[in-house]
């Protein structure tokens, strides 16, 4: 497929050999092997005028880069944790991909954040926020419990049903084209920091 | 990617407890996640959730379970 220009300048994620941007991420002897492979193609193109193995070979290596760093998105098995003790007795968590945070912290970039923001659950209703572009988001900053049933969890809570609640509680911005910093960063902190505070149980409300 | 316990609502998108300003739906649903959370004995186990978004009388839901205890705001 012949790059277009428009393409590049108007989305250049997706243009064709956007996947390229992947090289950055090989071995440098792989990236030199790039290269030189490419020099090669493009003296023969010289040569002969014909210039689409040059086209096909950075196609075909930018499929073939990404998959190579690509993250795995589907797992053989559901990771599992036996649920054991009472809910009365439990400490749970709600958290949200609502992109939910609080008036003062550095809003979400809605095209792309894997970072998350600590929602503390006495937050003021009037302090809570939603930056999110990819769900309609009317309404929800004024009653979060949409996408972050926190107050509901407080008032299962005051009624014994659940023991002990999280607070302050985390909050991530769903949209995120880019996941391996939630994957490798952003989602093991927050998990390691839900086990540290000896959660039993999470719900995620997903947006 | 498959997580352990799911839950499927069909609501509208964005609103997986329920609509802003409608405390008795968004409650009826954390009590069905918290029962799934504790009875759930597969790995990725999957539930639909009966409810029709604002054809149901959430309280009357709630009123049955606790006998009559109030929730909500």
């Amino acid at each position: 497929m012949p790059i277009e220009k428009m393409d590049l300048i108007n989305n250049p994620e997706t243009a064709p050999f956007s996947k390229l941007k992947y090289l950055s991420r090989l071995p440098d002897e792989e990236v030199a092997e790039f290269f030189n492979q490419l020099f090669l193609l493009n003296v023969a193109a010289r040569d002969t005028g014909d210039w689409s193995p040059v086209d096909r070979y950075l196609e075909e290596r930018g499929d073939q880069i990404a998959a190579q760093v690509a993250v795995p998105m589907h797992f053989d098995a559901a990771p599992w944790a036996p649920f054991k003790k009472r809910l009365s007795e439990s400490k749970i968590a709600v958290m949200t991909t609502g992109g939910v945070y609080v008036e003062g912290q550095k809003p979400f970039e809605t095209d792309g954040d894997w970072s998350f923001r600590e929602i503390s659950l006495d937050t003021p209703l009037d302090q809570l926020r939603i930056a999110h572009t990819h769900y309609d988001t009317s309404g929800v900053a004024g009653d979060v419990d949409a996408v972050l049933g926190i107050h509901r969890l407080l008032e299962m809570q005051a009624e014994g049903m659940v023991g002990e609640v999280l607070t302050p509680t985390y909050s991530f911005m769903g949209y995120i084209p880019e996941p391996s910093g939630l994957i490798e960063v952003t989602a093991p902190e927050v998990a390691g920091r839900l086990k540290d505070e000896g959660v039993d149980g999470v719900i995620i409300g997903t947006t | 990617m498959s997580v352990p316990r799911s839950l499927i609502l069909r609501f509208p998108f964005g609103r997986p407890f329920g609509a802003p300003g409608n405390p008795e739906q968004q409650r009826v649903v954390l009590e069905d996640a918290l029962i799934m959370l504790s009875s759930a004995r597969m790995p990725g186990e999957i539930r639909n959730l009966p409810y029709r978004w604002h054809r149901e009388d959430y309280g009357r839901i709630l009123a049955e379970r606790h006998g009559g205890m109030s929730a909500g705001a």
